[in-house]
């Protein structure tokens, strides 16, 4: 269902393969969208797995798009990495026009990704995949100690927040003075 | 900050080395992430998080205080246990508990600290030690009460927790408003009849002596695990809303009693009476003919404290009061029961 190739946003993509559908194709040709990540790799995705993006969407329900259109105006999601991207496009795919279930055994599986594909997902409104995320993001204090909590969910202890408190007051202050040393400055 | 690593992490502190996942920023991510977050994890875990420092505390507790869970009932019971029940009766979580520094636990625990307190985490229920318990159990109800924004709802007491009493209904609106009734272990519970909080109270100390006048009748009255005591009479004078009585020796005879004395007006606030009898092969068949009852297949619900609590009845017994009020009669192996249709819908 999508594919990627190595490219720019204004570059018009090579035609991508697509995998073949279920044998329950639909009557009317389906339209496909274009997506890229900060890694400008351009994936063709279909309207029908983009639903579960609320964001992409809304960007596109009003649109009207031909497939050349479509083509030639990616969407660019520059904030967002190549490889997040292509996963959250491949569970888009993977749970195209299916209820999906409880317990979804296709979430992407490298945890250390984890931190970003909540990120974007939370940016592309994919709210299920959301969900799924942060019931790992929960999973991971299961009878974890406050400790142990700390680390995994990297929490600043008391005396560090204070200590970050102290130096940012700090910093706060000294800008401010020398605010006030330029306004007199300029005063002069 | 802490330093954090990529790799599983064994806890110098901690006897047991359970590995430690890859890190998750939680305090980078958006409001709607960690509300999300926050709202899958269970209410003794997030007892647990909220120890890790005073910023994730009030992020929590402000969490709450925008969702307050409504539906979730906090119970304390008075050797220091903290329970909270989040759908039904029977989904309770214990999250957390006070008990005698004499109790503390050896070092197969995970430890935590808390003010000071030392503590340990047993299969993720944070307890902490005091020299002074009394003193432990009110500073551990009140952080979980003010955490989650919540009410005390139930109070579960031996004879030595009668403190608890007096030290509820001055922290809180809502009163206890019960009295207690049995041997032992005692118990108080609030629970829902509509939308109004009512009360389960047990205890074993002279109820009426210290109970009545004070807090008036129960709305909600256990006597769970030695009511051979309870006689007719004594039902007949509860005027409580939901009544729970197990290990009954109440006879045929009483029970008749009974029905006559609420067809009469008697118990008018009874709106659900559950009699587990003491032989469990007690089945009530015969009621007097001056009851008029009758024999009913109509299947309805009657909700006991939650929605997620209710008894469906069937192929029943009605008996109405001489106001017009009905009630439906469950006889079972070993118990009886009665629902009771106020107009108000129970």
């Amino acid at each position: 269902m999508s594919s990627t190739e190595q490219g720019t946003s204004s570059a018009a993509p090579a035609e991508p393969t697509t995998a073949p559908e279920s044998a329950a194709a639909p009557e009317v040709p389906e339209s496909f969208y274009y997506v890229h990540g900060k890694d400008k790799v351009v994936h063709k995705v279909s309207a029908g797995a983009l639903q579960h993006s609320a964001l992409i969407h809304g960007m596109i329900s009003n649109l009207g798009y031909t497939e050349e259109q479509a083509k030639a105006n990616p969407f660019p999601f520059e904030n967002i990495d190549g490889d997040i991207l292509q996963m959250v496009v491949d569970w888009c795919n993977q749970h195209k026009g299916k209820p999906t279930p409880p317990e979804d055994t296709n979430l992407p599986k490298q945890k250390e990704k984890l931190f970003d594909l909540v990120l974007a997902v939370n940016y592309l409104e994919i709210k299920e995949l959301l969900t799924y995320c942060c019931k790992q993001v929960a999973m991971m204090v299961k009878g974890k100690s406050p400790e142990e909590i700390r680390e995994i969910w990297m929490i600043p202890t008391d005396a560090e927040d204070e200590a970050a408190e102290k130096e940012a007051k700090k910093r706060a202050g000294k800008e401010a003075a020398g605010e006030t040393a330029a306004a007199a400055g300029d005063a002069k | 900050m802490n330093k954090h690593h990529s790799v599983c992490l064994p806890l110098p502190n901690n006897p047991i080395h359970s590995p430690i996942p890859m890190p998750f920023p939680i305090l980078r991510t958006s409001f709607v992430v960690l509300s999300e977050i926050i709202s899958l994890l269970e209410p003794n875990e997030i007892v647990t998080a909220s120890l890790c420092s005073k910023k994730v505390r009030h992020l929590l507790k402000n969490h709450y205080q925008r969702r307050k869970p409504s539906k979730w009932r906090l119970s304390m019971f008075s050797w220091g246990l903290v329970d909270i029940m989040t759908r039904t009766v029977s989904k309770r979580i214990n999250v957390m508990m006070a008990r005698h520094i004499s109790e503390q636990e050896g070092t197969e625990h995970k430890s935590i600290e808390f003010n000071g307190y030392k503590g340990t985490l047993d299969k993720g229920l944070p307890i902490l030690y005091f020299r002074d318990h009394v003193f432990g159990i009110k500073m551990v109800v009140d952080y979980v009460t003010d955490l989650f924004g919540l009410d005390i709802y139930g109070f579960t007491t031996g004879s030595d927790g009668l403190w608890a009493f007096d030290w509820i209904n001055n922290r809180q609106e809502k009163l206890l408003g019960g009295k207690g009734l049995n041997k032992n272990p005692n118990y108080a519970l609030n629970e829902d009849k509509t939308d109004d909080d009512v009360l389960i109270v047990r205890n074993d100390v002279s109820i009426n002596a210290r109970f009545n006048g004070k807090l008036g009748p129960p709305d909600v009255l256990l006597l769970d695990s030695d009511a051979h005591w309870v006689t007719c009479d004594y039902l007949m004078k509860s005027d409580a809303i939901k009544l729970f009585v197990s290990f009954s020796k109440l006879s045929e005879l009483e029970l008749n009693s009974f029905l006559r004395h609420w067809r009469a007006g008697g118990s008018p606030r009874l709106a659900y009476l559950k009699v587990r009898f003491d032989d469990e092969d007690t089945y009530f068949v015969n009621f007097d003919e001056d009851l008029e009852t009758f024999e009913t297949k109509a299947w309805t619900r009657f909700r006991v404290v939650v929605d997620d609590d209710c008894f469906e009845i069937r192929e029943d017994y009605i008996i109405q009061r001489q106001d017009g009020v009905k009630a439906t009669i469950h006889c079972g192996l070993g118990h009886f029961t009665m629902f009771v249709w106020h107009s108000d819908k129970n």
